[in-house]
């Protein structure tokens, strides 16, 4: 369907608008970007070395220290059983940020191969793969991941797994795309004529240039990720407890929305801060020609 | 263990000296009473009609109470079908319902029941006495497979014999002391024929008809299901408080999963009664125009069951460090309500033959001496090990009231004497399967009826034998025997015993008395828990 | 006309059957299969194998894969979808009495996120100052970035319980509609704002808007005859897509706001493992997305004059 293939591109974001929106800017930091960047910075190291940034225990509790209001003490309050919140959201970055990670990895090799091979060989294999490609766009990314985990069962690695599958429809298009386009060019024709081995064309010749704007949309798509890895996390079929994950993190404390909101707001601001810096940090390297 | 029927009586109070915290006494009344009209005084006469909008936290896997005895199921059934008896929720006793009178043989191996003429099923067939064989007569088809609960109340069955239109005679090839109580649950509860007639798909799925006070309207499981006042129904238990037909002319359960939206939607009168408000907003609807009630559980509290067949569970030194390794008092005052209380005993306190045992106690030191003593010691994470293999435990559990902050929280207990306890929910339709699976070292189990027989239903070799042994134990013996014994001194000294077996072997993990606890508007007149802390509508009217 | 419906309709098919085929196929693969789950609701007895075995032939579970698929495809064919394993209702009647729910909460999320959408980006391209329109324009960002389970529960937070203006959740009326339909619009309105303002800027930046204004045309009326009208067929496709995106949200929504409808039997479906309620909802997704991409792609050439359909002539 010709009007899908238009709005992937334009959904997809500034990444893989094409190059008409390319506007060269100066190469300087601004303060949108830095704070991006030190958001991000806190994050990696939330997920490295939480210990680095909180002394409390995610997981050691006393409950007659439970829904405290957020303080000194307790930077985010306390939760239902009066376990430091702060502690959990930086304890749960390592999975959080993991699993969307491993998203986009299988997204981008599964997708862009795909992409690829289907470009570059065309024909009957790419009006196949292709079709596959429209089926996978037919149906919504987070319904489609949601029936892959109630195929795979729970568990944060396999919540990674669809989501990353669910995502590979926009890697392959976009390759395929490049793949069509370098196939064109006359180096790449060249080597054909000489009698280069195709494979040996596609890896050498094509797959470099044509792997950039895939690259580019891997920095969007990780901050897609990480919202649909806590949107699956949060309807409960991660990891289970007591085992601290963001989008469990929020959906444990929404019960005590009425009563004690910050169990749940807080963390999810989290999420927020986190994809909104993912998502400048990629404008910005797609606007540093980052790729290209 | 998934079986939650809800029956019998409360013979004992409250015992305030225990709890956590004390009962303001304007709530005591509710709390105990179990019957007292809920709301706010004197509302004056009940009117009839409108629409009771009732929250429940979860879909139902089943509607038909023989095959299911969940609570949400037994919440919806209970309006729907009557049963042969009822128990009175002050005393007990069992009383007439469907049936006027009974006899029993001496040998408590046949009974004898006497219908009350004139009553129909909502299809408006006749309540006989073949319709009451033929229900029995299934649940015994069926078998344990598609009745499990249901199949253990008819133990030892040999057949129904229509005596005559209005007389049936029920026998047992042994001996059934608690076959008589059985009769009051909803469990047991008398469907129509035609019904009967119907799949166990079809019925799990709502096709069901009783003969009680409102009829089925509409089912959607996930969502809502409508109940219907029932015209020309004359034949409440005398227990109740009015009689003819019920006040309110509509019900609908509601399935909300948020216990926040619950809270939100019963402040804002989308909800006349949320049946599983969290721990945090109950002291927030007592009084202002909103209440409480709340009552023990009667039956098998909230324990923690050990799978003897799993390697570690099998183990007494875990299962004892298990037992000496949860703190109680932590677990009722942290995460339960004013209505919980500390177990005791297997059994509840409400539970007839209640006794309170020794060894229920919390003592890490002890706890952590007996696993060393056994080989388990600390590993870098500290975790014990013994020879390369870690102290990790599985828990299993459903959505009960709290459940979910009471796991996390006990495994966070274990984990500082070294054990550490994997848990996971399950979702109803998910429970029959896991359990059957054996594929878990601890299961999470409150069984709620009012008969100390429920201890062997529980852990008995011929009840469900959720210790899964694969052989009678001394403990099995002795749970079967009180089942059969008629004399009331020597069953206390045989459940006493059997009990106390069960929490020195550790073949039980006692934690906490459940109590029923609801909320509800003020304008819900009439609302009262029967016997056995569950819902009954039939007297409830709004004042609105 | 009639031709390229045709191919348009068989092309829609194909999509519909490559979806049934790709569920299959995804749901066979499960590791417990259906069928234990099945015996479950029935009660928990241990079954003896032969009796295990006897309900797999019975149900058809020791088939070969082929003639499953080809059994489910004609009870397809003949609107059966099966039956769900927890509920043992038909599939299509579960579907049935959600999708109106659903239907009207997707509606009205459409409606707010296209209006507010349209509002952002016309508002934002016509906006001369460069510092207000970059102001304007990060909005978007900002509303993609929040997840949508922290939307609902800030607005439950502050509408529902402190202002008490508007119930927490619920299925009830219309006012139990607004604030998930809100929650809903965010992405919408996001979506719509970035596409709509990015094409009202070519549109503007493009010649013939010069030649109107050459020609004496008002710039108000330019705004609206040409620029608007131009830009509004890759808004018209963006919001599409995103039509499709509703059914994935409403999962997350409903769950929140505790709603009756399809996204709330995905969620169930998926906790209990319940496939074929599962398979169900994904057909039903990507029917939605062909009958959308179909009318968007019939309705294509009558927004936009640079769009020429060859076949479209009347």
């Amino acid at each position: 369907m010709t009007s899908t293939e238009t709005v992937a591109a334009e959904v997809a974001g500034p990444a893989a608008a094409g190059p008409a929106r390319r506007r060269r800017e100066p190469r300087r930091l601004g303060p949108g970007v830095v704070l991006a960047l030190l958001v991000l910075g806190l994050a990696v190291l939330a997920a490295f070395a939480p210990g680095l940034l909180t002394s409390h225990s995610p997981t050691s509790d006393d409950v007659l220290d439970k829904l405290r209001p957020p303080s000194a003490e307790h930077w985010f309050g306390t939760d239902q059983l009066g376990r430091d919140v702060f502690a959990r959201v930086v304890h749960g970055a390592g999975l959080s940020l993991r699993a969307p990670l491993i998203a986009v990895a299988i997204a981008f090799g599964v997708g862009s191969t795909v992409g690829l091979v289907s470009g570059f060989v065309g024909g009957a294999v790419d009006a196949v793969l292709m079709r596959l490609v429209d089926i996978l766009l037919a149906v919504p990314s987070l319904l489609l991941s949601l029936a892959i985990v109630a195929a795979l069962g729970f568990g944060i690695t396999n919540v990674a797994v669809a989501v990353g599958i669910a995502s590979v429809a926009s890697f392959a298009r976009i390759t395929r795309a490049e793949a069509l386009r370098v196939r064109a060019s006359p180096f790449v024709e060249a080597a054909v004529v000489l009698g280069v081995r195709r494979p040996v064309v596609l890896a050498r010749h094509v797959l470099p240039h044509a792997i950039g704007p895939a690259l580019v949309l891997s920095t969007l798509e990780f901050g897609t990720a990480i919202l649909s890895v806590s949107a699956l996390s949060f309807l409960g079929y991660g990891e289970p407890p007591p085992t601290p994950e963001w989008g469990k993190i929020v959906s444990e404390g929404r019960d005590y929305l009425a009563t004690a909101w910050w169990v749940a707001l807080l963390p999810s601001l989290v999420i927020a801060a986190t994809v909104l810096a993912t998502n400048r940090v990629s404008r910005w390297l797609d606007t540093q020609g980052a790729g290209r | 263990m998934r079986p939650q029927t809800r029956t019998g009586a409360a013979r004992r109070p409250l015992r305030l000296a225990t709890a956590a915290v004390a009962l303001p006494l304007t709530l005591l009344a509710t709390a105990c009473g179990g019957t007292e009209a809920a709301g706010g005084g004197d509302a004056g006469e009940p009117r009839p009609g409108g629409t009771l909008a009732v929250g429940l936290n979860t879909s139902l896997a089943c509607a038909d109470p023989h095959q299911n005895s969940s609570n949400v199921t037994i919440f919806v059934a209970r309006q729907i079908a009557d049963s042969l008896t009822d128990q009175d929720p002050e005393t007990g006793e069992i009383t007439p319902w469907l049936a006027e009178s009974w006899e029993v043989s001496e040998s408590a191996d046949s009974y004898t029941f006497h219908l009350r003429e004139g009553v129909t099923f909502g299809d408006g067939t006749p309540l006989n006495a073949e319709a009451v064989a033929a229900n029995f007569e299934t649940i015994a088809d069926l078998g344990p497979g598609v009745t499990p609960l249901a199949s253990t109340y008819l133990d030892g069955y040999a057949g129904s014999e229509v005596v005559d239109e209005h007389t049936v005679t029920v026998t047992f090839d042994h001996s059934n002391v608690q076959f008589l109580q059985g009769t009051a649950t909803i469990t047991l509860g008398i469907l129509a024929p035609a019904t009967l007639e119907r799949t166990p798909e079809e019925r799990c799925a709502g096709e069901l008809i009783g003969a009680g006070p409102f009829v089925i309207d509409g089912y959607q499981p996930e969502q809502r299901i409508t109940l219907q006042r029932r015209d020309g129904y004359d034949w409440a238990s005398p227990v109740l408080e009015h009689t003819g037909e019920a006040y309110v002319e509509t019900v609908d359960f509601d399935v909300v999963p948020e216990a926040g939206v619950r809270a939100g939607q019963l402040r804002n009168g989308e909800l006349h009664i949320d049946t599983i408000p969290l721990t945090e907003d109950v002291p927030g609807f007592e009084g202002n125009g909103f209440g409480v009630v709340g009552r023990p559980y009667p039956g098998v509290g909230v324990n923690l069951i050990p799978n003897l067949r799993r390697p570690l569970a099998g183990e007494t030194a875990v299962r004892r460090a298990i037992q000496l390794g949860v703190d109680r008092e932590e677990i009722v005052s942290g995460v339960l309500t004013e209505y919980d209380r500390v177990a005791e005993n297997v059994i509840t306190s409400a539970t007839p033959f209640f006794e309170p045992l020794d060894g229920i106690a919390h003592d890490p030191g002890r706890a952590v001496e007996l696993l060393e003593d056994d080989g388990w010691l600390p590993g870098a994470d500290g975790v014990r090990e013994k020879d390369e293999q870690r102290l990790e435990l599985l828990a299993l559990y459903h959505a009960g009231r709290q459940a979910g902050p009471m796991m996390e929280l006990v495994q966070s207990q274990l984990r500082e004497i070294g054990i550490d306890l994997q848990i996971r929910l399950l979702a109803p339709a998910e429970l029959a399967d896991a359990e059957a699976s054996g594929e878990w070292d601890l299961w999470y189990s409150p069984f709620h009826r009012a008969e100390a027989d429920s201890a062997r239903a529980v852990f008995g070799f011929t009840g469900r034998n959720q210790n899964r042994v694969e052989e009678a134990r001394p403990v099995d013996e002795l749970l079967q025997e009180q089942s059969g014994e008629a004399d009331p001194e020597r069953r206390q000294e045989l459940i006493t015993e059997a009990t106390q077996e069960l929490v020195d072997e550790a073949y039980a993990i006692p934690l906490y008395e459940l109590a029923g606890v609801m909320t509800h508007r003020e304008g819900v007149q009439g609302f009262h828990f029967e016997a056995s802390s569950r819902l009954s509508l039939y007297d409830v009217w709004l004042d609105e | 006309m009639g031709k390229y419906l045709a191919s348009r309709g068989l092309q829609a098919l194909l999509v519909l059957l490559g979806t049934f085929t790709l569920a299959f196929v995804l749901l066979s693969v499960l590791p417990s299969d259906a069928l234990s789950i099945k015996l479950s609701g029935a009660g928990d007895a241990a079954l003896s194998p032969d009796e295990v075995a006897r309900l797999r032939a019975e149900h058809g579970y020791d088939d070969p894969l082929v003639e499953q698929y080809l059994r489910q495809l004609g009870g397809l064919l003949g609107g059966d979808l099966g039956t769900s394993l927890h509920t043992g209702a038909p599939v299509l009647s579960m579907l049935g009495s959600a999708l109106p729910h659903t239907a009207q909460l997707a509606g009205l999320a459409l409606l707010f996120g296209v209006v507010a959408g349209l509002l952002v980006g016309s508002v934002a391209a016509h906006t001369r100052g460069p510092w207000a329109r970059e102001a304007l324009m990060s909005l978007p960002p900002l509303g993609i970035s929040f997840p949508t389970f922290a939307v609902g529960l800030v607005l439950i937070q502050v509408v529902a319980f402190q202002w008490q203006a508007l119930p927490s959740g619920g299925t009830d009326g219309f006012r139990s509609l607004v604030l998930p339909a809100i929650t809903l619009a965010l992405p919408v309105t996001a979506t719509v704002a970035q596409v709509f303002h990015r094409s009202l800027r070519e549109v503007l930046e493009q010649g013939y808007v010069d030649t109107a204004v050459a020609k004496g045309a008002g710039r108000a009326r330019i705004h609206l005859a040409h620029a608007t009208r131009n830009a509004a067929g890759p808004t018209l496709t963006a919001t599409a897509v995103v039509v499709g995106n509703l059914l994935g949200g409403a999962v997350v929504t409903e769950t929140v706001f505790s709603r009756e409808g399809v996204g709330r039997l995905t969620a169930d479906a998926v906790t209990r493992q319940d496939l074929p309620v599962v398979q169900g909802v994904v057909l039903l997704s990507a029917l939605v997305f062909v009958v959308v991409n179909l009318l968007v792609d019939l309705a294509y050439p009558l927004l936009d004059r640079r769009v020429t359909v060859k076949e479209a002539v009347r």
